[in-house]
């Protein structure tokens, strides 16, 4: 595919690129009628799946003081964070790999993802992955 | 945001409460805004002056997420305005909802600003202050028995649909929908809302906003159609200039809606408000802010009101 026709892939999907959301403060945006940009666009804290039996520690934001609350863990499983570094032009397909190869090493039995960023830092970008092993056989 | 406070918080908010089983997934979040104000009033030839320290629109809430599978949310806030100045009629109740968010959308239920007030986006740059265009417009509705869909935004166009219960056998339910398009700069909105301001009361609003690099233009036209009356027009126009931390703003409104102090419902009577002020911004979520605002009737058959207001102060967004 010609790179103007990734270009136009990329434009038609922009609109509903989480990465195209103009976030403000919660308190303006609670003031919209986007309820969607608000609660999921530009909301960067940790998605739990609705299960009340699994209730883990949970981790402050990257780059936070803010210590792990003292949640109740099952025992056998803690959340965890990976990560891996990737260029714009070179893209996040290394980085996934990455992730990938250090999480079948961490939990061979499987994992639940629970969150995924992207930061940069001093022009490289770095791809994280916040997981928890899965215990169940 | 510490999970801990949040749960803390909720439970001094509501007497009683006992954090639920399952992971606590919100945010608390709010503004402070207060200001201080010289006020002087004219009202049917009377004159009442005064100083005064006003929360404008303070308020707390709670809102949060819970994923429920691929790409679906179950959504909640909740909102109280807290008055900083004074503590009097503290916590009322501000918008509150639950629902359902995901590709499709999103869909709540509650308490919440209608899809026609909040088409207004923007235009208003003296929100929550006294030359707030409310004070002039009649069709601000935060709505009870609200159900409300909103739809995804698709190369900048969007629309939200609501359904308002009124409860009453006697009465129409009440609607309102808004579409609108916001892109590069652009903002359009038309609305229309039927049986909400009361029943019998249609309005109309179309609004417009653009951006040029620090230019910002927009202006409002809005048309309530009362039964038994003539319909009732206002016109909303508003400029903001941005020079580094400063933004220097001014905005005029020229209403005959019938509703507002300054308005009675006697054919002509029409009303005016001219704000001009200037905010400085302190921090990434702290401004100080100063205003003056004028606003007078023509006395088209109803008493003199005349009102002048001077204010200062400062807002903090948490």
């Amino acid at each position: 595919m010609s790179r103007i026709g990734i270009l136009w892939c990329l434009a038609l999907l922009a609109p509903w690129s989480a990465l195209a959301a103009d976030c403000e403060s919660v308190v303006d945006m609670a003031d919209s009628l986007d309820f969607h940009k608000m609660h999921v666009e530009c909301d960067q804290e940790p998605q739990f799946q609705y299960d009340p039996s699994q209730r883990e520690a949970v981790q402050p934001p990257p780059g936070s003081d803010a210590k792990p609350s003292a949640a109740l863990v099952p025992e056998g499983s803690s959340v965890f964070t990976v990560e891996e570094p990737f260029t714009a032009t070179g893209g996040p397909e290394s980085a996934i790999r990455g992730l990938f190869a250090q999480l079948i090493e961490r939990c061979p039995n499987g994992w639940v993802k629970h969150d995924e960023w992207v930061k940069r830092r001093q022009g490289v970008y770095a791809l994280y992955y916040r997981a928890r092993c899965d215990s169940s056989p | 945001m510490n999970k801990s406070l949040l749960a803390l918080a909720v439970s001094a908010l509501i007497p009683g409460y006992a954090a639920a089983a399952g992971p606590i997934d919100g945010d608390i979040y709010g503004k402070i805004n207060l200001s201080l104000e010289s006020i002087e009033l004219n009202q049917g030839g009377v004159d009442d002056d005064t100083n005064e320290l006003q929360s404008n629109a303070s308020r707390i809430g709670v809102k949060g997420k819970t994923e429920i599978s691929e790409d679906l949310y179950v959504i909640y806030k909740m909102e109280w305005e807290v008055q900083v100045d004074d503590g009097d009629s503290d916590l009322t109740s501000r918008n509150r909802y639950l629902g359902l968010a995901g590709g499709f959308g999103s869909l709540i239920a509650g308490q919440h600003d209608t899809p026609h007030k909040l088409a207004q986006n923007k235009v208003d740059l003296f929100n929550d202050l006294a030359g707030d265009i409310k004070n002039l417009l009649d069709s601000e509705n935060r709505a009870k028995n609200i159900a409300m869909y909103s739809s995804p935004s698709v190369s900048g166009f969007g629309l939200t649909a609501a359904w308002i219960a009124s409860e009453e056998d006697s009465e129409d339910d009440g609607s309102s929908i808004a579409v609108k398009y916001d892109n590069e700069g652009l903002y359009l909105s038309a609305a229309f809302e039927s049986d909400v301001e009361a029943e019998g009361t249609d309005s109309v609003r179309l609004v417009a906003q653009y951006n040029i690099n620090a230019l910002t233009v927009g202006a409002l036209w809005e048309e309530n159609d009362v039964d038994g009356l003539e319909k009732q027009d206002a016109m909303h126009l508003s400029l903001a200039y941005k020079i580094d931390k400063v933004t220097l703003k001014t905005q005029y409104t020229v209403s005959e809606i019938a509703g507002s102090k300054a308005v009675s419902s006697v054919d002509g009577d029409e009303a005016t408000m001219l704000s001009l002020g200037a905010d400085y911004k302190l921090g990434k979520k702290t401004k100080a802010f100063a205003f003056y605002t004028t606003m007078e009737n023509d006395e088209g058959g109803s008493a003199v009101y005349e009102k002048d207001v001077f204010g200062v102060g400062l807002e903090h967004k948490f």
